[in-house]
């Protein structure tokens, strides 16, 4: 009996336990500098498990001076990077932060990024939930379309 | 009634004559301005551009093919995702046709990007691709030969300070500079090594 109830509390407990981060980090990752690098940036994709929409409005991390959410936009083929007030994510939908488009932005590196590095870095959300994601720095693979190794 | 129509419609139609008759001028024109500037109009050219190694003046390297890309370092996505794919297209090439190949990075950003400092950004990517810059006059005068465009941007409350917008095209050229293939900007280094083939 005792069982069967300790059972049944954690089957309840656990979903709420999980449904604590509306918003799921999945495959983060920071791009590897050359040395002395000033700047870097950081790419994933954000799951927003709830109906709601939620978005990412602040960033921080200890690697570097400042953290900001940019994004880039192409206007008649010129590159334009901009600084966002918040990256949108839709109700259950997902949004990929990623080269070219949406990116947190590491300005005032305090160390080199090399590749098999570890950081760590919070994401703030607009409905007040933080988390703190650990990440791999990796170098940014172009082209790897065909290629597999 | 018909008659009335008749009249009407040749009206109309004796109006519309000169305007035709202008917009096949204009057509015509622009077309003929078309073909003489495409005669006239050669893109690239020759540079001396100073790198951590002293001064790079294209033509004294004539066996190469050049691949060259006007970007800065303090870019932060862009312009590495450009190396890379660069970098990939060149790792694809076997030896032979790779030594004939040089990367070049312009940097646009000569009050922020010391040469020490390009080279050692642009050797990360490959060692085959080098890192030139020079006054913001010259690179700007350059940039305009290619066909290459950027402007300083501000960014409101940004660590950044400013940015560059540009734009990010691989110009492939021959020693004397002229440009042979320019190949927009992607994700992917497909497009690049196939025009780096056609060029070989």
């Amino acid at each position: 009996m005792k069982k069967w109830l300790t059972a049944l509390i954690f089957a309840l407990i656990t979903p709420l336990a999980m449904a604590a981060t509306s918003v799921d980090v999945v495959q983060p990752y920071a791009r590897a500098v050359p040395p002395g690098q000033t700047n870097s940036a950081i790419f994933m994709r954000l799951k927003n498990n709830s109906a709601v929409p939620i978005s990412l409005i602040n960033a921080k991390s200890g690697v570097a001076e400042a953290v900001e959410l940019h994004t880039h936009t192409m206007d008649q083929g010129v590159m334009k990077m901009r600084q966002v007030s918040e990256i949108k994510i839709a109700g259950n939908g997902m949004t990929h932060l990623k080269p070219g488009g949406y990116h947190i932005m590491l300005i005032g590196l305090r160390q080199n990024l090399f590749e098999g590095q570890k950081i760590s870095v919070k994401l703030y959300f607009s409905n007040g939930e933080m988390s703190v994601v650990e990440l791999p720095v990796k170098k940014v693979m172009v082209g790897m379309k065909k290629m597999s190794h | 009634m018909l008659n009335r129509f008749k009249k009407h419609f040749f009206k109309a139609f004796i109006m519309l004559l000169p305007v035709v008759a202008l917009v096949a001028g204009m057509e015509m024109y622009q077309k003929y301005q078309m073909e003489t500037s495409a005669k006239t109009l050669q893109l690239g050219g020759d540079f001396t551009l100073q790198s951590a190694n002293g001064s790079f003046t294209l033509s004294q390297h004539p066996e190469k093919l050049n691949v060259i890309y006007f970007g800065y370092t303090q870019c932060p996505d862009i312009c590495p995702t450009s190396l890379s794919v660069m970098a990939f297209a060149f790792k694809q090439l076997p030896p032979e046709q790779l030594d004939k190949l040089q990367g070049i990075l312009i940097s646009v950003d000569p009050e922020r990007d010391s040469l020490e400092h390009l080279q050692s950004y642009t050797a990360f990517f490959h060692p085959q691709i080098i890192g030139l810059t020079d006054t913001p006059e010259k690179i700007l005068t350059l940039s305009r030969q290619y066909g290459a465009f950027y402007q300083k941007a501000q960014i409101d409350n940004s660590a950044m300070g400013y940015t560059i917008d540009h734009t990010s095209v691989f110009y492939i050229t021959n020693s004397k500079g002229e440009v042979l293939e320019s190949v927009p900007h992607s994700a992917s280094s497909d497009t690049l090594l196939a025009a780096l083939k056609r060029q070989l």
